[in-house]
């Protein structure tokens, strides 16, 4: 079926019946039913709410919990733009404006911030019930995951979290989460991009005397989150990212060194990535090298790795070597989000198995 | 035989003296046979007819003895680095500007000479191109996000492992801000300096200009911090051409083509001179520096130096 374009027609009644779709089971075709790129963010939630309350079959806690999975899934679809991919950790909060729902496009990665809010809100408003525990869960933590993709860390920290916290007590995620959206919108980027001034990596970027009074406070809060065994490797390597960004290379490389043992290829890859980085600073360019070779073995073809090591190859006198990774590089622009921004946005990475996991879990 | 870095060898020789040739014309140094590529003008206007003993070079400051080589029967691989946006984006203009400057080269070139286009745009890319058809692929039809990536691109093309009984020269078309590379640009002059090829650059619009036609985008007036990185893209730009030897020519918004045939008539009316070290220890980094006995006002271009890496020991 053509979606709907809400220009011509008028979008409330469109989106009450994407909805009710999404309520069937039918996931993507509720969300292509309607052409969301020219929808305001307070536009589409304030057609949610019609929807909640409107009533029905299914009984408010239900629609509620549908219409915040239908908001998630639908913001995360809409803001995988083509600058998705690069864009900096450059929390809006305070920096773009406007931020009102009814004037931000829910096409722009603010909208992500505010649509977790909103979810934070409406979640928050259902009553606890034992079977529908582990949805809830899955909720939560995507709304923080979108959130944090859209380095939504104010909205994260004031708006979302104390409701979630309060909702999942304990939940080690949501710890992880408090303590990047603390100190993540004082430490910035690793790289600014704009298509007028590409920053350079690891050698200029200005750390605030905030960002370095606060990361040791970030990297003590890791360190009591690493006891839970599940998140130990993410916490090392958050923290030889703080302790790189301080240019503590000894350090660093102590904590790289140990999220190597990630379960997951991306944290592998980061962990090779950034420890490649520090051996550069140190000029000890044969673990550099090693260690980039490690991250392409998890993850292939990352374009940063890939320039990188390729250089080194070809300063070390290895030219031939140099010249064929170079040219192995596929011939279509990178689909594979760069290691830096994965990394700097936190628990963004986690989406899109959480949205599917919410699917699975509605049925 | 140690491998050693090469210093590239250019075109055309003296008119007047039948030159020396080797044995065997290898356009690469070794440890027994280093070879540089001399620009020499005075008044700026080629200096012809010149022969090898009018040629003084030091290699780390020992004085060495130079033959000159016959560059015209030795085959040239060319190649460009242009930017370019897609077809559809084509409003700026960069793309059909590259089209036609790529165009044009093939038909500069002799029936043993090669080109190849390396797109700046934000995804690098290369190939020996062999008809214009080869050319719209390479240089745009494809999405690109906008940016110039150039010092991965001069990399891309400097970084080409050429036979030895060729030469390559490498010609960037760009206002020398680089926007969006991966590597540092100070990564540049590094791999300018260890890689066999010759570097000139085809200016559009210098920062003095305060436009900028890089990625498609026309801009004037940019904010202070944003100037200083594009002052310095550039200064890296010219220091790595330097370094090579080649040319910077200035171009603005005049005839592209014509800016190509005046650089490829440079390489051609440079002198290939080529020596065996004597006196000078092997491995690490050798300045050069070529001067005429004569100056008379001439100034000399060539590479300033090579690197010598260290044999294995076994």
């Amino acid at each position: 079926m053509a979606a709907i374009d809400v220009r011509q027609a008028g979008f409330d009644s469109p989106l009450q019946r994407s909805l009710t779709a999404y309520a069937a089971g039918d996931w993507d075709e509720a969300i292509s039913l309607v052409d969301f790129r020219e929808v305001t963010t307070g536009r589409f939630l304030d057609g949610l709410d019609q929807w909640i309350h409107r009533g029905g079959e299914l009984v408010a806690d239900d629609r509620r919990m549908i219409a915040c999975a239908f908001a998630l899934d639908t913001v995360w679809k809409t803001t995988r733009g083509p600058f998705d991919a690069l864009r900096g950790n450059v929390d809006p909060w305070g920096r773009v404006t406007p931020d009102r729902p009814d004037r931000v496009m829910l096409t722009s990665h603010v909208a992500q911030g505010i649509v977790a809010s909103w979810v934070a809100k409406t979640l928050g408003q259902t009553q606890r019930r034992p079977e529908k525990a582990e949805l809830e869960r899955l909720l939560w933590l995507a709304a923080v995951s979108v959130a944090s993709d859209g380095s939504a860390w104010h909205r994260l920290r004031e708006e979302v979290l104390p409701i979630a916290s309060a909702r999942l007590v304990g939940e080690p995620r949501l710890a992880f989460a408090a303590t990047l959206s603390a100190i993540l919108p004082d430490v910035g980027a690793l790289r600014t991009l704009d298509l007028l001034h590409r920053g350079d990596v690891l050698h200029q970027e200005p750390l605030s005397a905030s960002a370095r009074k606060k990361i040791p406070e970030a990297i003590a809060a890791l360190d009591k989150i690493r006891s839970d065994s599940s998140l130990g490797w993410e916490a090392d390597l958050w923290a030889g990212y703080f302790y790189l960004r301080l240019n503590n290379w000894n350090l660093s490389l102590e904590r790289l060194e140990r999220a190597r043992s990630a379960p997951e290829p991306e944290g592998v890859a980061m962990a090779a990535y950034l420890s490649g980085w520090v051996y550069e600073q140190r000029v000890e360019t044969d673990d550099a090298i090693l260690a980039y070779r490690r991250a392409l073995t998890a993850m292939p073809n990352q374009q940063e790795v890939v320039w990188r090591l390729a250089a080194l190859l070809y300063l070390s006198h290895r030219r031939e070597e140099a010249y064929e990774l170079l040219n192995s590089m596929p011939a279509s622009t990178p689909k594979t989000r760069s290691l830096l921004v994965t990394l700097e946005r936190g628990d963004g990475r986690l989406a899109v198995g959480l949205l599917t996991s919410i699917r699975r879990a509605l049925r | 035989m140690t491998k050693l870095a090469t210093l590239m060898a250019s075109l055309a020789l003296s008119q007047i003296a039948p030159p020396t040739v080797l044995p065997q014309t290898v356009f690469r140094s070794s440890s027994d046979v280093v070879i540089v590529s001399a620009n020499v003008k005075r008044g700026g206007t080629p200096l012809r007819g010149l022969r090898a003993t009018d040629f003084a070079l030091m290699d780390n400051g020992v004085a060495q003895d130079v033959e000159l080589i016959a560059a015209d029967a030795v085959p040239l691989d060319l190649t460009l680095v242009l930017t370019g946006d897609p077809p559809d984006r084509a409003v700026a203009g960069e793309f059909r500007r590259s089209l036609e400057i790529a165009s044009v080269a093939r038909r500069l070139l002799g029936p043993s000479d090669r080109l190849r286009v390396v797109s700046a745009c934000a995804d690098v890319r290369g190939g020996f191109v062999a008809s214009d058809a080869q050319l719209p692929p390479l240089l745009g039809g494809r999405e690109t996000l906008g940016g110039v990536a150039l010092t991965d691109a001069l990399f891309f093309a400097m970084a080409l492992p050429v036979p030895p009984t060729r030469r390559h020269v490498v010609v960037a078309f760009t206002d020398g801000w680089d926007t969006w590379s991966i590597l540092d640009t100070e990564t540049l002059v590094p791999i300018v300096e260890n890689s066999d090829a010759l570097l000139s650059a085809a200016i559009w619009n210098g920062p003095q200009s305060g436009l900028t036609s890089g990625g498609g985008i026309k801009v004037t007036g940019f904010n202070p911090s944003v100037q200083r990185q594009r002052e310095r893209s550039f200064r890296t730009l010219e220091s790595a051409v330097a370094a090579s030897g080649g040319s910077v020519l200035n171009i603005g918004d005049s005839n592209a083509t014509k800016s190509l045939e005046l650089l490829l008539q440079d390489f051609r009316e440079s002198y290939i001179l080529h020596y065996s070290p004597r006196g000078v220890s092997a491995p690490g980094w050798h300045t050069i520096v070529v001067s005429l006995r004569q100056p008379a006002g001439a100034v000399v271009k060539a590479r300033k130096g090579y690197f010598v890496v260290e044999p294995p020991k076994w």
